[in-house]
């Protein structure tokens, strides 16, 4: 592709993004029929929509993928779409209260809580989705499975005491958040997407640093999230290197040295 | 494939090496390899890499 094309397509893009239309490929829509044939369609599309796209994708294939794909192992499907996704995500963004009854760890419920929800999360380790909620009355943070809900109904707030209480959940969260600096070990610069995949579903910031051929990825998570971040990095192995953040340091030296000491290998080795 | 209270040795043919390490290093130091001695080897020279960026700088004595 020449320049000019490129400056040409460019523009065009711009402009169909400008007017609010996407392109897809044939391939994306026949992908996009296949899915729809998958019974958690039904419940993340309202009907209408959901008979829109199917004749809007009538003249299109369905991607047979059996003839080419084996899957084996797979992990169970528990949850594609919760049916409560949509209505929760509703009440989100029009920065609505709730009154919620939930089941507890116990097995005990809770009848018609209020509160003020403010995140759907999903979860890669646990394969589920979370709501994250604000539980006015206890003043505390909560998060409850999607499948652990009962029933759950909007309940009008004052959107001045809503902006509020919102702002100070945003100040709260945004202290717990810690930062983690990871530089890719230069020999491996050309495996960098393969590496930044790894990190795709982290908040992130990708620098690189011309004078030194490095690129640095700053992460933001939160704390109960470095498990998680530390076996992606025990996954990627030698290609990273963390040049901010003591307790992945720690975690990272322990493993190294206890795996060392499996295989006979001294400290000094 | 055998097996004690503590372990179990686990056979697995593979057509290379190559993809399957990055899960074998997500066992950290729960897990051995036995053979081939090709990748044992490789696995501990991954080790050692990855302790040498995280090891304290130690003085001359």
């Amino acid at each position: 592709m020449n320049l000019f094309e490129k400056i040409f397509n460019y523009q065009l893009l711009s402009r169909l993004e400008d007017s609010g239309a996407f392109m897809v490929t044939s391939h994306e829509r026949s992908w996009l029929k296949t899915m729809l044939e998958h019974p958690a369609a039904a419940d993340a599309f309202t009907a209408d929509t959901l008979s829109k796209l199917r004749s809007v994708l009538e003249p299109d294939t369905v991607m047979d993928t059996s003839l080419h794909l084996i899957e084996k192992a797979g992990t169970i499907e528990r949850q594609v779409y919760h049916p409560l996704l949509r209505p929760l995500r509703r009440h989100i963004m029009s920065k609505s209260g709730i009154r919620m009854t939930y089941e507890v760890k116990n097995g005990r419920v809770n009848k018609g809580h209020a509160g003020l929800p403010y995140k759907l999360e999903y979860s890669m380790v646990k394969r589920e989705w979370y709501l994250l909620w604000y539980h006015t009355r206890r003043r505390a943070f909560m998060s409850t499975r999607l499948n652990k809900i009962h029933a759950v109904e909007p309940e009008p707030l004052n959107p001045r005491a809503a902006e509020s209480m919102l702002k100070r959940i945003g100040n709260v969260l945004e202290s717990r958040q810690k930062e983690v600096v990871i530089e890719i070990v230069r020999a491996y610069n050309e495996e960098l997407s393969r590496i930044l995949y790894a990190f795709s579903c982290f908040e992130k910031k990708v620098e690189y640093a011309a004078d030194t051929d490095t690129y640095r990825v700053t992460v933001k998570l939160p704390g109960d999230e470095m498990e998680y971040l530390l076996s992606k990095l025990r996954f990627l192995g030698k290609r990273v290197r963390v040049t901010k953040g003591d307790y992945l340091q720690s975690r990272l030296l322990e493993a190294s040295t206890k795996a060392l000491e499996r295989y006979g290998v001294s400290s000094e080795g | 494939m055998s097996e004690d209270e503590s372990s179990f040795v686990y056979e697995i043919t593979v057509n290379g090496t190559t993809e399957i390490k990055p899960w074998l290093r997500s066992f950290g130091s729960s897990c051995e390899i036995l053979e081939p001695v090709q990748l044992r080897r490789e696995m501990i020279a991954e080790w050692k890499e990855i302790r040498s960026y995280y090891e304290p700088v130690r003085e001359n004595i």
